[in-house]
């Protein structure tokens, strides 16, 4: 590039042919900074690894990409290997006032690794040591960029395990578990990951590390763990955690039913739940599920709503919770489909999520997954699906969805939204997404839903937590003004 | 498959993180730009007028070992590595191939061999079965060939020799170098056609699936389907187990494993057979190392070892470590190149590493 400046005479002067920007300057400052702390190895500026850390997994930047259009890219994407060094890029991004924004991953849904603003990506993969396995407490401690199924495997080889089986766990990390509230598919027995974590280290926006209490349960205080859990980065980034463990179970018994309606089935997943019989899993698909997801996976072509049910752990007690829960699907007229399409969709139930038979671009999607009590249950359902189906007729959305998680007081639904064939045109397409969005989520929070359930909010949803909270949004904001004060952590997201 | 059809599977896996745990690379640099998505991503985007293959582009496409872990654990079987395969081939094409690649390209066309500039041998004879030597033993584990052909004499096997000190063509098919390796295909095959022979044994998983895979989906070759490919190892063990070969059992005293060697996990149906072996001729604590089988990954003996050493001797390093935490004092294998790459940095973890074909022929 070749730079000018005013001459005396008229016009412009040629002083110089340069190789470097001015805005070169303070980035390569930065640059050395950075390097100083993590290493050279840890740090890269290099353009295909900012073209690959500019989208996460979310529908949005995907799309983007895809359309052929480029994306706002990360400065400088680090790999600390310590708190320290997490500690250390913060004090560095507090200087500078530029935004830091915690990797995992990448796996997330909804846009909350995205560098909006450009900045730091901080991903903590390289800290992904197991440093305690503690079998008499039952326990795991593991720095948070650890991934989900070498820490699983790694479980594994003792006979425990980490009872949180998101269908990501192969491309997920510890920390990104946590930080948006995840669910697994066997969260309705053991808990979400919120339930399972005991304690955490997190490094705060001013760099000063952190460390919760050992143990999740006691009366000393309130509980401030759970402002990291949900906070998605914007909060500091999560370096540690302790989680509950298990045994690997002695058994695990699936069985499939069949519902005429899902009046019915609601019913019975309900009763299972607040007789305590303590599923591992109820997976309930609407009739547009079974009809479409559960035929071209699973490879059966049923009418009505199809739902899966599992016990486990030892085999006597698992046995009879399944018969007490028999009894129950008998009493509302369910049809036992047998065994061995419930054991196909447990050996298959990360087949809905992964290639070929994923929701794949050019289609538009989204997975509107939220939680509410059993009495808004159908409420929020039929709410979604006739807002969306009604209002994007002419776009012939399809609205499918299932019931993926249950509480004693509720339960949790996963609800997607697809349409085929959306605007080629990339700001055509995120517009029309944003107002499905908008149709999707006023249904839910206008009967009893929330906005979200285990994607977590992200950039995606982040305009909805002020609707979501009302006034009590302020005291989330006023934390987030005391703790980061210049507001460089994950700028954008969640709300803030 | 078509460049163009190889091509398209990044399509797939562009926005997938369904094998990245198991990505030896990733797992490595724990950069996502370098594991399986990233590459697709890459290539995908150059697609789309997104990126251009440039110096840094084209050096980050060049980081993938080609170890096939992704394709092994893919959950729709895409065959990732050939698609990064034929995105270098065309750089090659295109004289954009890095500057290692290219001088590869000449040692080939001078000698057919990686290693040593040698030329290679003509086959030894005419017989029924093959076997096929390649440029790996001789240069990482000399003396192994010697020992295999003394193991296969035991069980009343002695086979003509084909292909010693010519490359395959994985590594360079793999770095893009894909008109060498039809050349190496081809020199290959018209030794095995002139032996007459119907059986190929093969030193190494990454031998077997270089004949029975690469020719076919990166090459468009395909061997004669009246030979069959068979594993030294998986001979070894099937006589030892019918009882037509036995060796001395030896006892060790510290606790001992057996690596899978490079691209076992390309293989799977041969991970029984070496373990058939170490359990026949010793005795002790042999325990199983966590990066074991189907998850086994990449000890560096890819191209990696031509266009970024450091990360093939992180990737060995990192093999020996697993051992070293699993309180391992000796490892055994088969492999040469798996072999030789672990020797050379066993010493720094205190373990000793051993030529799996060459203890056996010692004990019998
Ligand atoms: C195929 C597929 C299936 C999925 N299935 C499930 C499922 O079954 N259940 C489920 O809950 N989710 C699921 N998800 C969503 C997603 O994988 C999870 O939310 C996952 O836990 C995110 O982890 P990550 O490490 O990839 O986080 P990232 O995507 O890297 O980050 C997610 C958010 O958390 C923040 N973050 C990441 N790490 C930290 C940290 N250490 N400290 C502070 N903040 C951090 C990021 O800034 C970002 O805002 C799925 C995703 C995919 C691609
Ligand atoms: S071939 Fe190996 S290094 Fe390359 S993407 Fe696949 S798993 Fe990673
Ligand atoms: S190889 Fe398979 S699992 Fe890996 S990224 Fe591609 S589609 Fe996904």
């Amino acid at each position: 590039m070749t730079y000018y400046i005013n001459s005396e005479l008229n016009g412009k002067k040629k002083v110089q042919s340069s190789k470097y920007t001015p805005d070169q300057f303070q980035f390569e400052m930065i640059r050395s900074e950075l390097e100083e702390v993590v290493g050279q190895k840890h740090i890269t500026t290099e353009g295909p690894a900012k073209l690959v850390y500019s989208n996460d997994w979310s529908w949005m930047p995907q799309m983007w990409l895809d359309r052929g259009q480029p994306l706002k890219t990360p400065d400088y994407i680090v790999h600390p290997g310590t708190p320290e060094q997490v500690a250390a890029i913060m004090k560095i991004a507090n200087t500078y006032k530029i935004p830091v924004i915690p990797w995992g991953g990448g796996s997330g849904t909804q846009g909350g690794a995205l560098s909006i603003f450009g900045g730091i990506i901080m991903d903590v993969k390289r800290m992904n040591r197991i440093l305690e396995i503690d079998e008499q407490s039952m326990s795991v401690t593991a720095e948070a960029g650890i991934n989900g199924s070498q820490l699983e495997m790694r479980l594994n080889e003792k006979g425990l395990t980490l009872p949180h089986y998101p269908a990501s766990a192969n491309c997920a990390t510890l920390g990104g578990y946590l930080a948006p509230r995840g669910t697994g598919t066997i969260s309705t027995k053991y808990g979400k990951s919120e339930d399972l974590v005991m304690s955490m280290e997190v490094v705060l926006p001013d760099g000063s590390i952190i460390e919760t209490p050992r143990v999740p349960d006691h009366a000393s205080g309130p509980d401030y763990m759970g402002l990291f859990l949900g906070s998605e980065g914007v909060f500091g980034t999560i370096t540690k955690a302790t989680m509950q463990v298990d045994y690997l179970p002695e058994t695990r018994l699936f069985r499939a039913l069949l519902f005429d309606d899902l009046t019915a089935a609601i019913e019975a997943g309900r009763r299972l739940m607040v007789r305590r019989l303590d599923p591992t899993v109820i997976r309930l698909y609407d009739p547009g599920s079974t009809a479409s997801r559960v035929k071209d996976i699973l490879g059966y072509k049923l009418e009505g709503a199809y739902m899966v049910v599992g016990f486990d752990g030892d085999k006597d007690i698992a046995a009879l919770q399944e018969k007490k829960a028999m009894d129950i699907f008998k009493e509302l007229g369910a049809k036992d489909l047998g065994r061995e399409p419930g054991e196909k969709w447990w050996d298959h139930r990360y087949d809905f999520y992964y290639p070929p038979t994923n929701l794949k671009l050019p289609w538009m999607y989204g997975t509107a997954d939220t939680v509410m009590r059993y009495k808004d249950v159908e409420k929020v359902y039929y709410a979604q699906k006739k807002a969306v189906e009604q209002t994007y007729g002419d776009w012939n959305v399809k609205f499918i969805g299932h019931f993926s998680h249950w509480f004693h007081w509720g339960a949790a639904m996963y609800t997607r939204f697809i349409i085929e064939n959306p605007p080629e045109d990339a700001r055509d397409a995120l517009r029309l997404h944003n107002r499905v969005w908008n149709t999707a989520i006023t249904a839910s929070l206008d009967n009893g839903g929330t906005i979200n359930e285990h994607h977590g909010i992200g950039l995606k949803l982040g305009r909805y937590m002020r609707r979501q909270y009302g006034e009590a949004f302020d005291l989330l904001e006023n934390i987030k003004g005391a703790i980061d004060p210049n507001g460089i952590m994950n700028p954008g997201k969640v709300g803030f | 498959m078509t460049q163009t059809n190889a091509l398209d599977t990044t399509e797939n896996c562009r926005y997938c993180l369904m094998c990245r745990h198991l990505c030896p690379v990733g797992n490595l640099t724990h950069n996502e730009a370098l594991s399986p998505h990233g590459w697709a991503q890459m290539v995908a985007s150059e697609r789309r007028g997104l990126l251009e293959w440039n110096e840094q582009s084209i050096d980050a496409l060049y980081k993938c070992a080609d170890c096939g872990q992704c394709e092994s654990h893919c959950v729709t079987d895409q065959p990732l590595p050939n698609a990064i395969a034929a995105a270098r081939t065309l750089l090659v094409e295109n004289g954009k191939a890095p500057e290692e690649v290219k001088q590869l390209a000449e040692m080939l066309t001078a000698s057919s061999n990686l290693y040593n500039g040698q030329v290679s041998q003509p086959p030894s004879g005419k017989g029924d079965i093959a076997l096929f030597i390649g440029d790996e033993a001789d240069h990482f584990a000399p003396g192994a060939v010697e020992a295999v052909l003394k193991l296969l004499k035991n069980t009343g096997i002695e086979p003509v020799l084909i292909g010693r000190g010519r490359n395959d063509g994985l590594i360079p098919s793999g770095l893009g170098l894909r008109s060498k390796s039809i050349e190496l295909a081809n020199a290959t095959i018209e030794d095995l056609e002139s032996t007459g022979a119907t059986t190929l044994l093969v030193l190494s998983p990454g031998a077997f699936f270089t004949f029975t895979r690469i020719y076919p989906e990166r090459l468009n070759i395909e061997l004669d389907p009246k030979v069959e490919v068979v594993e030294v190892t998986s001979l070894l063990a099937d006589k030892m187990e019918s009882g037509d070969m036995s060796v001395n059992k030896t006892s060790l005293t510290d606790k001992f494993a057996y690596m899978d060697p490079e691209h076992s996990v390309r293989v799977p149906s041969r991970f029984a057979a070496p373990r058939t072996l170490m359990d026949t001729a010793f005795e002790g604590e042999r325990v199983e190392l966590f990066w074991r089988k189907e998850r086994s990954g990449s000890g560096g003996a890819t191209g990696l070892q031509f266009t970024h050493k450091d990360m093939a001797d992180d990737l060995t390093r990192f093999r020996l470590a697993g051992a070293g935490e699993a309180g391992v004092k000796t490892v055994f294998t088969e492999d040469s190149a798996t072999f030789g790459r672990l020797n050379q940095f066993a010493g720094h973890n205190g373990i000793e590493v051993r030529n799996l074909y060459q203890s056996l022929a010692g004990q019998l």
